[in-house]
């Protein structure tokens, strides 16, 4: 099989995040899906193919430290990458992912089973630049009738870095009920928009706190829906996994 | 504000994680080196075959005393290995040791899985410390002219067993090598310390070796909480708490110098109220009425501890980030926690450089009052304690070192250099006074920086303050 196009961007774009530190993913195809798990199961983002893109003829995974081509193929469990240069022929074959492509579609379909009424906001790119990287959450809120705030705190040096949008913005995000305040580690964020420059985010409301959706603006241009799980601010430190209450 | 305040307020700051599907891996600390068994290669030389391996030696530790190398910020520098391992069969999951030894081992060594337990050679150790037995009696004015072990050994700074590796493990029960040199710090009535988890020096042998010594013996057994499931999540082959508790009560009665150590302190995990209070029920119920404390360490930043962290269901990241990376946050923590313990009239110290102006004893192992011979003076937790002790007046760098020179010297040349610098803020400031609450630089001399105590101010807070 070798892929072409939005495919190959899909999967160049999730494994640059991989080295780059920001989100350790696996990836998973089928049919007319891909998705893409991180490490920690913090983040999951499923991406349709657009109707003129051939799907997947057989299921796919392999982890994203592994991708060496666009040209593979699963052979007895495993992927093979094939690379043709200057008359040579090199195949790297490696291991299964932690799960299968069904499964990993199963957990965004749970997750996706119930009309989201969230409280929404756009966001674009541009915007990452007022956020500082080396700090490690990002805590979003918003009060009814207001526009959301996003809050850094430097832990090391002290200070706290507030965004909230100026008047007369282009989108202008005024909520219908408060939520939060609920937090996303900086790296899961910025990751987001690698694969988009402008997302529609949808934070639970308060006292329903369970995980965020996240879906592109153009879809025509890529069909993406994410999912990210929340970071709360209780005085808990056991991790739990998200309950879909919506 | 008291530690729950701040703990309520630290928990709005740094969040806990959830996951959208529970992970549980395999964890590997390290990644293995690769080395292989049974490789050889063609030497076109000798034209031969030649087996290309380095073997550890599995057997034994060539090793004898040693001054820490973090003898820059530690009091009780002098360490004495005993027992070494692979792998600590107490498994505790916060530990970073066991990474580093697979790091070391397996990067250099073809044969460290196999390596099982290994020891020292005690007949060698006792023969090396009868040759210095001759230092210990010099007029103090020589014994300051020696370096190094020489000099630790001198001027009695009490020896450390545990440290690197547990030195009372079932094994060492049946071989009794720790037993052998405990015999024989006693014979020759020198002081020791001991850092354990184990339940074994409780029994007859030991204790009768412990209490024996006429220099004096301590232990410090950690035990960081009173919760018996989050104890067998972090320390699944490690003694019970109840273990732990009758050691301490057996040790006490036989006249040792019992700290419980709560290292590492572990932000919203070994701090609920209900386990805190039971603590120190318990632990006072023994007869101790030491404890020293510690945050977590730098060096457990790895992604297997990350993992097996994660794996037992408790979000890392959280207790790691409030708990240690953010030193002010971590410090600021661990003071108003030890605060609770000493409103149950426990004596309480730390190795944590921003509270060390605070500890109840100037050494922060809690025996400073036990051992009458010699700690080093010459580092940033007794440059600090000096500072503090001289409150309202400027402190040289020549002050400081003449008041180190009454208490035997520095043991090495280079160690001088090395706190020199921490005292100038140079070097590696994660163990520099520059954390010390309190101490505050106030001017320049030929050389370097001049530090006073401020009472009443606290950076810490300060820094939580624009947070909030």
């Amino acid at each position: 099989m070798k892929i072409t196009g939005q495919i190959e961007q899909i999967f160049s774009q999730a494994i640059a995040l991989n080295q780059s530190g920001g989100l350790r993913n696996t990836i998973y195809a089928l049919n007319r899906e891909i998705l893409v798990l991180n490490y920690d199961h913090t983040v999951l983002l499923r991406f349709r193919l657009r109707s003129h893109e051939a799907p997947f003829a057989e299921h796919i995974a392999f982890r994203a430290d592994d991708y060496d081509s666009n040209d593979f193929v699963e052979e007895d469990g495993k992927i093979v990458f094939t690379t043709q240069q200057n008359g040579f022929v090199r195949k790297k074959s490696c291991g299964r992912a932690e799960y299968s492509p069904q499964e990993v579609k199963d957990l965004f379909l749970n997750y996706m089973k119930s009309d989201d009424n969230g409280e929404e906001v756009i966001l674009n790119a541009t915007m990452l630049s007022l956020l500082d990287t080396d700090l490690s959450h990002i805590e979003f809120s918003g009060e009814k009738g207001s526009t959301f705030k996003m809050v850094q705190r430097n832990i090391y040096s002290g200070g706290i870095i507030e965004i909230q949008e100026a008047n007369g913005g282009f989108f202008k995000n005024e909520l219908n009920n408060s939520f939060g305040p609920i937090g996303i580690k900086t790296n899961d964020f910025t990751s987001l928009f690698a694969f988009q420059d402008t997302l529609k985010f949808s934070f639970p409301s308060r006292g329903k706190e369970d995980f965020i959706t996240i879906r592109s603006m153009d879809r025509n241009k890529r069909d993406m829906i994410g999912i990210v799980a929340c970071c709360l601010y209780d005085e808990i430190i056991k991790i739990k996994e998200v309950q879909n209450g919506r | 504000m008291n530690y729950y305040e701040l703990r309520k307020i630290v928990a709005g700051i740094v969040p806990r994680m959830t996951q959208l599907k529970t992970t549980h891996r395999h964890t590997d600390q390290v990644r293995e080196k690769g080395r292989k068994r049974n490789y050889s290669q063609y030497n076109l030389v000798h034209k031969e075959w030649r087996k290309q391996e380095r073997l550890l030696n599995t057997e034994e530790i060539n090793s004898f005393l040693e001054v820490s190398v973090r003898a820059s910020a530690c009091p009780m520098p002098f360490n004495m290995d005993i027992w070494d391992g692979l792998i600590c069969p107490f498994a505790c999951i916060y530990c970073y040791a066991n990474a580093f030894r697979a790091s070391l081992y397996t990067a250099f060594f073809d044969n460290s899985k196999t390596m099982g337990f290994r020891h020292c050679n005690p007949t060698y150790y006792k023969q090396e410390i009868d040759k210095m037995l001759k230092y210990r009696v010099l007029p103090f004015e020589d014994k300051k002219n020696l370096t190094g072990i020489n000099k630790a050994f001198a001027l009695d700074i009490p020896v450390r067993m545990g440290i690197r590796f547990e030195d009372f493990l079932k094994k060492e029960g049946r071989e009794k090598v720790s037993l052998e040199m405990l015999q024989y710090l006693a014979q020759i009535e020198y002081p020791v310390m001991i850092n354990s988890k184990a339940f074994l020096p409780s029994r007859e042998d030991y204790l009768k070796a412990l209490s024996d010594n006429k220099a004096g013996t301590a232990i410090h057994i950690t035990l960081i909480s009173s919760n018996d499931e989050v104890l067998k999540n972090l320390e699944p082959g490690a003694p019970t708490y109840a273990e732990r508790l009758q050691a301490m009560r057996e040790l006490v009665s036989a006249g040792v110098r019992v700290v419980a150590r709560i290292e590492p302190y572990l932000f919203l995990l070994t701090d609920e109220p209900e386990y805190v209070n039971k603590y120190m029920e318990d632990v006072w119920d023994t007869g101790v009425r030491n404890i020293t404390f510690d945050t977590y360490s730098y060096t457990a930043q790895n992604q297997g501890i990350r993992q097996s962290f994660i794996n037992v269901g408790y979000d890392y990241d959280r207790l790691f980030l409030a708990g240690c990376d953010s030193q002010p946050l971590g410090s600021l923590l661990l003071g108003k926690f030890m605060d609770l313990f000493r409103e149950r009239g426990f004596s309480c110290s730390t190795f944590d450089l921003g509270n060390v102006p605070s500890n109840d004893q100037a050494v922060c192992c809690e025996v400073g009052d036990w051992f009458k011979g010699g700690f080093s003076y010459g580092c940033t937790v007794m440059a600090a304690r000096y500072v503090k002790e001289r409150e309202g007046k400027h402190t040289t760098w020549k002050d400081y070192v003449a008041w180190v020179d009454k208490k035997g010297g520095f043991l090495t040349e280079d160690l001088k250099q090395e706190v020199k610098r921490l005292w100038n803020l140079e070097g590696n400031v994660a163990y520099s006074h520059r954390w010390a609450v309190g101490l505050t630089p106030v001017g320049q001399d030929e050389d370097g920086n001049i530090w006073t105590y401020v009472s009443g101010t606290d950076y810490r807070e300060e820094l939580l303050k624009t947070m909030i």
